[in-house]
Order: structure tokens, then sequence, then C-alpha cells
């Protein structure tokens, strides 16, 4: 084995510049299926991620709806949060709700000097900080706001100023309707936040009582499992007593936000399989035209004692060796490749800053490498079969 | 179930609204499918913190072609203004207004006289809109751009090994030729047209894999997303273009090649 190996070695280094070449040609294959399988699960997994990180593994959403996805909100909040806490299974379930506010503070002086500004304004429980990554400050508590940095940068706010917080422009006053003073207790990041976006967070009554949301709505409700409870099993026996929202554990919740992404399983199951096609293509054609240029030696060699067995091994190293090194540099490129094409697809709007389309998990390179090498291992059975079976006779006759 | 309320401007059923005790409204195929419901059905509909109302499903509607909400699975339903603000409890107050100038009118002048008298309107112009709207296709078309950069590079690799193999395999018959009297010139010329040739017949050949596959996949993604819209489409535009990079890629890969078959002498060329 280890002498087909060095011979197939020898065999190609013999031709360095056509070793590199084919090399490169593989690579190019490896590095994209290596994107595309990074790509096809990417974004969901990110998103998992994102919402592991959170600390709550089950989410309840407005019934048929995605959290954030409409104004509308799953009714009664308190009341569902509380039968949450009430389960041994649960340490913890927190409602959030989001409605458009509109803020200003008098003292920002860019081009909209004065104007309130539109804001996603976030409704958390007073005191605590879900979702929430606070930079500086504290949880905001009744009559209190934290702002993101792109608001606090807008309105030119600080920890301690006041603003005024409205439901809706108001023609008459030039300020909001609905109105009330916030103090800014701190400045943080919502974990779903858009780059540039406008965002705050204000204890959920402030806003429900601002927006005479009497019915106590949430965009979702956060459900912190207790021990080792099967999150799966919190959210199956509350999805079958709860009419107006949808219980989801974090996998399956991404799994319902998958059929928004099946562009991106499409795209990435059809260009894995063309890379594959071409890897190949590629090996197959190289080595059957390389064992084509080798002919006579391969008949000398069978004609001077080397075995079928061996010569087919040694033919089907060389494949590997191409593969294996068109992979290895493949998963390198595949890597730079991934950055520069996620640098282009994070640029969504709207998309969460945190989100990331292409993750490389050790399981899914193990899978494209593995499913490399089997396709050379494949692509230079033809060839390694044909240099095994040559008419030694007749190959000897013609190169002479 | 949450259903999306969306108010219609254009009463067109307004005269069998006020024959008919109940007001009506117009269901998404998509909703009216889930809720088995037809034509002359009574639903009840309810904002959050609003009473039920009773309406009748005047009829069904299929969600406009448009890809910025193609992936969006809510539930709809449209609603005459009046209606929907009584059920909302918001009276006189709408989302937009779509306004349409009479010709000659200074559009910019008129989008300044909103934004300084319509306090908590804001003016854009539907150019203004339709280029937001149009981000996120901007971004995938982008992504495309990419995508096809890293295909054409390796398109370029495979053909390089291919030609690079098969002038290998031809040094000996080069060499013969140029021994009795055909020129570099000829040889030249034979390399370059048969790697021009392989680059058209492999691009005339991505070309057809390319329109046979965008019919699967509009066939496909109309399917899933219940849209007439095409996803994929192979213009004679984008073919110009394709051919006119797989040329290309014959063309300079052609030269490079066939400078390499005439570049050495007979001899070097039968070396081993």
């Amino acid at each position: 084995m280890s002498s087909a190996l060095s011979l197939a070695w020898r065999t190609l280094v013999r031709r360095p510049r056509r070793l590199a070449l084919f090399v490169a040609g593989v690579m190019v294959a490896a590095a994209t299926l290596i994107d595309m399988v990074m790509l096809s699960e990417g974004l969901q997994q990110s998103l998992a991620g994102i919402l592991e990180s959170t600390g709550y593994q089950v989410r309840a959403t407005p019934r048929g709806l995605l959290p954030f996805e409409s104004a509308s909100g799953i009714p009664h909040s308190l009341a569902l949060a509380e039968a949450f806490r009430a389960d041994p299974r649960v340490e913890e379930a927190q409602p959030i709700w989001g409605v458009t506010v509109y803020v200003s503070s008098g003292a920002h002086a860019g081009p909209d000097r004065g104007r309130p500004l539109a804001t996603f304004g976030l409704g958390v429980p007073a005191g605590a900080a879900p979702i929430l990554r606070i930079r500086e400050g504290r949880p905001a508590q009744p009559g209190e706001v934290l702002l993101n940095p792109a608001l606090a940068e807008a309105l030119e706010a600080q920890t301690g100023d006041t603003i005024w917080l409205g439901l809706a422009p108001d023609p008459a006053t030039g300020g909001t309707r609905r109105r009330r003073v916030m103090r800014v207790v701190g400045i943080a990041q919502f974990v779903f936040s858009a780059e540039g976006a406008f965002n705050l967070a204000a204890p959920l009554e402030d806003l429900w009582s601002m927006a005479g949301a009497s019915l106590q709505p949430a965009a979702l409700i956060l459900v912190r499992i207790a021990g080792d409870a099967d999150a799966y099993d919190v959210a199956r026996d509350f999805r079958a007593r709860t009419m107006n929202a949808d219980i989801y554990a974090i996998p399956e919740l991404i799994e319902a936000a998958g059929d928004r992404l099946t562009y991106f399983k499409q795209l990435s199951l059809v260009l894995g399989t063309v890379s594959l096609a071409v890897a190949f293509l590629l090996v197959a054609t190289l080595m059957t035209l390389s064992v084509n240029e080798r002919w006579s030696e391969i008949a000398a060699l069978r004609a001077i004692g080397v075995t079928r067995r061996r010569m087919l091994i040694q033919v089907a190293w060389s494949g590997l060796i191409i593969v294996g090194a068109g992979t290895i540099s493949g998963l390198g490129v595949g890597l730079i490749v991934a950055r520069y094409l996620d640098s282009i697809l994070t640029r969504f709007p709207g998309l969460p800053l945190e989100v990331s389309f292409f993750v490389l998990r050790p399981g899914d390179a193990g899978l494209a490498v593995a499913l490399l090498m089997a396709t050379g291992l494949v692509g230079g059975l033809y060839p390694a079969w044909r240099a095994a079976n040559v008419n030694i006779a007749g190959a000897l006759r013609e190169s002479i | 179930m949450i259903i999306i309320l969306t108010a219609l401007v254009a009463l067109a059923s307004v005269g069998d609204a006020q024959d008919s005790p109940l007001p009506e409204l117009l269901l998404e195929a998509r909703t009216a499918r889930t809720l088995s419901l037809d034509p002359g059905d009574t639903v009840w509909v309810a904002s959050l913190g609003s009473a039920e109302r009773r309406f009748v499903v005047a009829g069904t509607y299929r969600r406009p072609a448009d890809p910025s909400t193609v992936t969006l699975r809510d539930y709809r339903a449209i609603l005459h203004i009046p209606d929907l603000q009584d059920l909302l409890g918001a009276r006189d107050r709408v989302d937009r207004f779509s306004v349409s100038l009479r010709p000659g009118a200074d559009r910019n002048a008129v989008m300044a006289e909103i934004d300084r008298l319509a306090f908590g309107a804001e003016a854009h112009a539907s150019e203004e809109v339709a280029d937001a709207a149009s981000e996120t296709f901007r971004v995938v078309s982008r992504f495309h751009r990419a995508l096809a950069g890293i295909t054409i590079s390796g398109s370029a690799v495979f053909l390089l090994c291919l030609v690079v193999l098969k002038i290998e395999e031809r040094r000996l018959e080069g060499a013969a030729m140029r021994e009795i009297g055909i020129s570099r010139r000829t040889l030249f010329l034979w390399t370059f047209t048969e790697t021009l040739a392989m680059a058209a017949i492999g691009t005339a050949a991505g070309l057809a894999i390319g329109w046979a596959g965008s019919g699967v996949i509009n066939a496909y993604f109309r399917h899933v997303y219940d849209t007439t819209l095409a996803f994929a489409r192979v213009t004679p535009e984008l073919a110009l273009i394709v051919a006119a990079i797989g040329t290309l890629t014959g063309v300079v890969i052609g030269v490079f090649t066939g400078w390499q078959m005439v570049r050495s002498t007979p001899l070097r060329l039968r070396e081993p």
C-alpha cells in the first residue's frame, strides 16, 4: 500500500505545474462545496445560536406568526406568562411586546431636529432585560428607558437624560400624542436589532398604558426551563392547551422560520451538487487523460511484474492525492470566500447584526471532506480499472 | 388565527355592501383555504381589544406577485377603510396615502409642502419607495454575481486542465508536424481553434442546462410560495453575457495553450 502511495506521489510530482493546476481545479470545487454546506444550515444555526444565547429555551408567539412579524400580539400575555411560571418545569417566563413609538429629546441637532424619531419600542418586564445586551446602566423601571447606541447617538442622549416618548406624532403640537417623559437609564443592544435601526426598551406597563392596550399583548413570551426539564415537552404541553399562541422549543421555531429560508437551502443544494459533479468530472477526466498519457509506462510496469491490484491502487491513490490536496486548500479558500459572501448577504435590510449566513460546524466540514474524498475515489475508479487491465503486449507494441 | 387586515381604498363593491346588512371583506386565497371559507360565508373579525364584528366574505383575491412579500406566510384580508378604522378604534387614521399628481406638477415642491404641512407624514417619491424595497434584491443580485465569479474561475481552471493535458498528450504529434514542415502558425491555430470550440460547446451546453434549470426552479418556487413570480430567467442579454464570457475564457486559454505548443522546438517536444 505504502509503495503504491509512494509511486503515485512520485508520478504526480514529476510534473509539478500540472499537479498544481489539477489541485487548483479541485480546490475551486471543494471551496464551493464547503461554502454551500456552510450556507445550507448557516442562517438557522446562527439564529439558533442567538436564540440560545438569551438563555430561554421555549418561546410563545402569536398564533400563525413569528415574533415581531406584525403588530399583532398574544392577548393576556401576563396570564399566560403566569401559567408558564406555575409549571414546575419552568424557571422563568417573560413577555415581550414591540410597538412603534416616537421619541424626541429636543437636544439632537441633526437634519430632523425637533421631529420625533420613529423607533421600535420593546416592552420588557420592569427591572428585567431579556434579549437585551446592556452596555451601560441597568434595566429600566417604570418611567425609564434603555436606548440602543444608534438611537442614543441620533438623540444625542446619554444615561441620565430625559426624553419624550409618544405613540403617534401630533400635528397640533409638533410633538407626539399620548406622550410621557422617560429617563434614560442606560444603553443596550437588542439582540435582533438591525444595523442602524432605532430601538428602545421600556417597561411593558408603560408601553401598554401609552398604547391603551388593555389586553396586555405580547409579541413573544420567553420561557426558561428549569434544571433537566425537556423544552420539547413543555412546548408540546402548552401548545395543546393554549388557543392564542404557538409554542415552540428553539429548534421548532427555527424550523418554522425555515420556510423563509428555502431559497438558501435550495441554492446550496443545487450548487453543492454541481460542485461535487465538477469534482467528479475533473478527477475522472484528468485521471483518464493521465492514464492515457502513461499508457506505455503502465504497460511496462505490468510487464516487469507489477500486479493489477497494485496498479489499480496506485492510480486510485493518484486521484485521492489530487482530491486531498485540493480539499485541504479548498477548505482555506472556502472559508475566505465564505467571509466575503457573508459580507454581501449580511447587508440584507433589517437583518439582525449578529446573524451570519455561513457557519462552519465540524460535522459539516467532515461531511464535505468525506463527500469530496468519496467523489475522488469514485472518479478515479474507471481510469484505475483501465490501468489495471492494460493490454501489455498491445500497449508496448504501440509505443515502439 | 391572526390575520393582517388591510384597508381597501377602492370601494369596488360598495353597492352590494349597502344592500347587505353586514359589511364585506375580501380574503386572500390562502386565508380562505385555511379557514375553509367561500364567498357568501360569514366571519367574525376582531382586533386586539375590540369586540368581534361579523363580515360577509365578498370574494377572494390572490396576493400581487411582489418579490418583497413573497416569503411572508401571514394570513391577509382586505376591508373597507371605515370598517377597519372602526375595528381598530383608529378613526380617520391611515398608514399611507398614494398621491397622483396632475401633469406638469412639480413633484419636489409637492413633497416639500407635504413634509411641511402634514406633521407626522413624510413624502417619498415612488422611485425612492421602490428603491428602498429593492435593497433586498440588490443584495441577492450581488450575491449571485459573486457566485458567478466563483463558477467562472472554476470553469476556467477546468478548461485549462483539460487543454494542458491534451497538449501534453500531443507533444509527439506536435513535434512530428513541426518536423514535416507544418508552420508554427498552423499549429497555433489548430490548438487555439480546438480550445475555442471546447469553450463554445461548453457554453452552449451550459446555456441549455441553465435554460432548462430555470424552468425547474420557477416551477418549484412558484409551487412553494404560491405565486406567479419568475425566480430565474435566461434573458437574451444574459445569454449574450454568458456567451461572451465563455468565448473570452476560450480565447485567453486558447492563446496560452497555443503558445505553449509552438514555443518549444521539436526536440524539446520529444523530451519525456
